[in-house]
């Protein structure tokens, strides 16, 4: 093929979805014109007499000199329509952008803030837009997949060239009100990018979005183009990004709610804060909040009784899914601690402060039946070989395990650094703590280090299953004066929070995107309820039920068959979330992708639009024909 | 069906038709002749000559005057009353075709006529007069002609100066001559009308023309046929193209009719779409060919 040739064929190729159509012209043209010739013998008709006809043609041959031209205007719109129809069959592109097929993976953000009704609709409601113009840009042996993506990420299609079915899936796409992690999308996009290998193929990656991202984006190394579409426009929306609920830890255990609102806008502003207790309100509050600032406050105390309270803010913004938080109010059972040992002075002390209650039994009189009749055993300078399923702190012992080893014994190591966002560590500093000896620990990979000290890791935790582990592997009193802290009874609280699995904690309070854990008892179903009215039947698993469709704020009822109702509140709570202005870019293998500014350019098909210029040339046709009119 | 309903017939009975000129009849009639006779209407005087007849002498005047006069009376004759229907293929369109609308009004004329004591002939023509009702009188022929109007079928050429003088030729006696025809004779008509105005004949031309021959219900691409010739004319209906005919279709009537008036012929025209009964009762009263 020469190069000419092979111009002249990508034309076509390009500028129409179905080119071989074009054909049809050739075969069906010179049928008209047969056919025309063919309608010359014209329907014959007998009349008393023809004599007038004849000279009233004469007379209109004398003042037409156009006559031959008006006598074929039929054929040529016959004609005109025939070219018209065809080209519609050859489906026509315009603004043709593309000239290969191409592989596309849109990324969809479906999370909490594209909700947002700054635009026109929802953020979402643009992004499925666009993500539908990309389908019907596709040509022929394009494919695309599709993958949402918010606190979690999920291939929604696989590449496909159905344009129907990728339709479907994006219009079937809902709000997920939890907040968002792209990294996860984008790995998976990277990995179903790079399956063919051939880097010609590359696909190209359009993430959807509003650029607002709870974790950090793009690290992969891609070598494809990625297209980041920012969605959204405004900045303006006030939410609370904060709640919880305490008790006082007198026998009244009187609740206090506390709550944060944060102001994302530029402009300062003020808000009324109502709260509702079991749908009753019970009180209202304003709030200056100045721009980019947080508030916080206490909620009207309900005393202690059982209940939901909900606290709304009631301005409106164009995102009103975090006006609204829920908390639910039920005193908590009393932690229950095994303390195999003496235990240490200092911890039992914050144990009663937090009103744990503490069964202390010796080191011989532990069986492994007992852990699971405790939230936490605490196993204070000794450990047994066989520890049953719990929830544990070795304090000054080691655990047991085939894969951990003990070392020797060091002294006065240096603290380093520890993780100061573990829930364990919140509000809790080491930078006071000195070591005056510790065990050294090569810790399993699945062991967490919480503080990290020159001789090694010194406090570490672990999740396994559904159980939980503290372990110190040195005294926290001889060894150290981690127990002289003045915050020690936070870090004593923090445990006996994250310790025990569920239920005893009062736990109560989760996040959208969470898995909501309820225990079981003795009940093996359940009937979970969502804030929309859905029910959902889950059994139970480890003497707990686990619902992770949580995606929806608001209250959840849990009905184990046989059991009482529990209620738990789910709630959005996410400052990333919540501040809705639009980032304008996007972070990708270290290179940043800014967002398209041009309003996508789309190869939209024409042929409806000529099949209507067909039909009106038609009618015209039919005017010319019938109406009695020459032009 | 050119024999009329009983009602009609009763309307027709007050009529009579009315004749511009005055003719030589055969028998003793209701009308006036050229000729002096006996009839109870004095005319005038002449002098006597030897061999008159004595019954008509004015007594008084001889008294008075002492001489002979002979008192004339206005003679009464009967009338003859030609129907010449066009019987050509042309007549055979129209919906009732022209063929059905001529012998109506030949129907009504005639039966106007035999009631009048008049004397009525009737000739069907093409190319030629192919068929004759012979000369009638009273209405006791009424049914005759009525049978010969129903026989009468459309077929042949129009040749309407052939026809005109072939008819002349055979009826000698001067009348009324009553020409209904389409007069869409490729040859003209004017030769015919012509042969019969030099002929003396007291002449009406009724011309009847079709709905469809006025206003064509014709769309598109059409071939149209001459009936009675073959020949074609291929048409693409168009506004210029109506507007054309619409032209010459009034120009042919209106040539037709200043053809006649300068021949002292009396026009009708009609299209069968006029209700027969509203032209015999209205309008050829008005047009002065019935009283």
């Amino acid at each position: 093929m020469n190069p000419e040739q092979a111009a002249t064929e990508g034309f076509f190729a390009s500028h129409f979805l179905s080119p071989s159509a074009l054909w049809w012209l050739a075969v069906l043209a010179p049928l008209i014109i047969i056919l025309y010739f063919l309608k010359l013998k014209r329907q014959e008709l007998m009349v008393a007499s023809t004599l007038l006809w004849q000279q009233s043609i004469q007379d209109l041959r004398v003042n037409s000199p156009f006559q031959t031209l008006r006598r074929n205007i039929l054929l040529f719109i016959q004609l005109l329509i025939l070219l018209i129809a065809v080209l519609a069959l050859s489906r026509p592109l315009m603004n043709l952008e593309q000239e290969e097929s191409r592989r596309i993976i849109v990324l969809l953000d479906t999370s909490a803030s594209m909700a947002t009704e700054d635009v026109d609709g929802t953020r979402l409601a643009v992004a499925k837009k666009g993500a539908l113009e990309l389908v019907d840009n596709m040509i022929r042996a394009d494919q695309m997949s599709l993958i949402r993506f918010a606190s979690q990420a999920s291939v929604v299609s696989s590449f496909t060239s159905d344009k129907g079915l990728l339709k479907r899936h994006i219009e079937k796409l809902e709000i997920q009100a939890t907040d968002t992690k792209i990294n996860e999308a984008l790995n998976i996009a990277f990995s179903l990018a790079k399956v063919q290998g051939d880097k010609k193929s590359q696909a190209v990656i359009h993430v959807f979005s509003d650029g607002r991202y709870s974790d950090k984006t793009g690290f992969a190394n891609y070598s494809g183009e990625v297209k980041f579409h920012s969605m959204g426009k405004s900045a303006r929306n006030i939410g609370i990004v904060a709640l919880d609920v305490g008790y006082s830890s007198d026998e009244e255990a009187t609740s206090e709610v506390f709550y944060s609102i944060e102001n994302f806008d530029a402009i300062d502003a003020e808000v009324t804060a109502e709260f509702y207790f079991n749908d009753e309100l019970v009180g209202a509050r304003k709030h200056k909040v100045d721009s980019e600032q947080r508030i916080s406050s206490l909620a009207p105390t309900s005393g202690n009784r059982k209940g939901v309270l909900k606290i709304k803010i009631a301005d409106d913004d164009p995102f009103p899914m975090d006006n609204t938080g829920y908390v639910v109010i039920q005193r908590p059972e009393q932690v229950k601690v095994l303390l195999v040992g003496e235990g240490d002075f200092f911890m039992n002390q914050a144990l009663a402060v937090a009103r744990a209650r503490i069964t202390k039994v010796a080191p011989a009189g532990f069986s492994k039946d007992m852990s699971e009749k405790y939230d936490i055993v605490v196993f204070d300078g000794w450990s047994p070989k066989e520890t049953g399923r719990g929830s544990f702190i070795f304090h000054n012992c080691h655990p047991n395990l085939t894969d951990l080893k003990p070392g020797e014994e060091v002294e006065g190591p240096q603290i380093l650094d520890w993780n100061r966002a573990h829930p364990i560590m919140r509000f809790f500093s080491l930078s006071e703590v000195f070591i005056i000896r510790m065990t050294t620990v090569t810790p399993p990979k699945w062991m967490r280090v919480l503080a990290q000290s020159s001789e090694g890791p010194m406090i570490l935790c672990s999740e396994q299953e559904s159980f939980r582990s503290l372990y110190l592997p040195f005294h926290m009193s001889t060894d150290s004066n981690l127990s002289a802290q003045g915050t020690f009874p936070i870090f004593i609280m923090n445990l006996l929070r994250w310790l025990p699995t569920t239920g005893v904690r009062g736990a109560r309070q989760f996040e959208t995107g969470d898995t909501l854990i309820a225990q079981a008892g003795r009940a093996e179903s359940a009937k979970v309820t969502d804030p929309k009215g859905r029910s959902f039947t889950v059994a139970a698993h480890d003497g707990r039920f686990m619902f992770p469709h949580t995606m929806t704020s608001g209250v959840y009822k849990v009905s184990p068959v046989g059991g009482e109702e529990q209620l738990y509140a789910v709630n959005l709570l996410s400052a990333s979330e919540s501040k809705i202005d639009p980032e304008g870019k996007l972070n990708v293998k270290g290179a940043v992708v800014q967002a398209e500014t041009e309003v996508q350019k789309a190869n939209r098909e024409i042929w409806h639009w000529l099949v209507l210029g067909a039909f009106f040339l038609l009618l015209f046709e039919w005017y010319v024909y019938n109406a009695k009119v020459y032009f | 069906m050119p024999v009329l309903d009983n009602e009609f017939m009763k309307k027709l009975d007050q009529l009579e038709l009315l004749s511009r000129k005055v003719f030589t009849g055969r028998l003793k009639g209701e009308r006036r002749s050229k000729k002096r006779g006996i009839s109870i209407e004095f005319a005038d005087y002449r002098d006597y000559v030897a061999g008159d007849d004595l019954r008509f002498l004015d007594w008084n005047i001889y008294g008075r005057l002492d001489r002979l006069f002979l008192k004339l009376f206005m003679e009464e004759e009967d009338l003859y009353v030609y129907l010449l229907i066009d019987a050509s293929k042309s007549m055979e369109y129209g919906d009732p075709s022209k063929l059905e609308y001529a012998k109506k009004v030949a129907a009504a004329l005639g039966y106007i006529t035999l009631t009048n004591m008049e004397r009525v002939s009737i000739g069907a023509f093409s190319d030629t007069v192919r068929d004759y009702f012979r000369p009638a009188r009273g209405k006791g022929q009424m049914w005759k002609m009525f049978d010969f109007l129903e026989n009468i079928h459309a077929d042949g050429t129009t040749g309407l100066s052939e026809s005109c003088r072939r008819f002349a030729l055979r009826n000698r006696t001067k009348g009324m001559v009553i020409l209904l025809s389409d007069f869409l004779d490729p040859s003209g008509y004017e030769e015919g009308l012509r042969l019969f105005a030099g002929m003396k004949y007291d002449l009406y031309a009724i011309h009847i023309l079709s709905e469809d021959e006025v206003n064509p219900p014709y769309t598109g691409d059409m071939k149209l046929v001459d009936a009675e010739t073959g020949l074609d004319a291929e048409i693409t209906m168009s506004g210029p193209l109506m507007k054309v005919y619409h032209n010459r279709v009034r120009n042919f009537c209106d040539g037709l009719k200043n053809f006649c008036s300068k021949r002292d012929i009396s026009y009708l025209y009609t299209t069968t779409a006029t209700p027969f009964d509203q032209l015999v009762l209205n309008y050829l009263k008005q047009g002065g060919l019935l009283k």
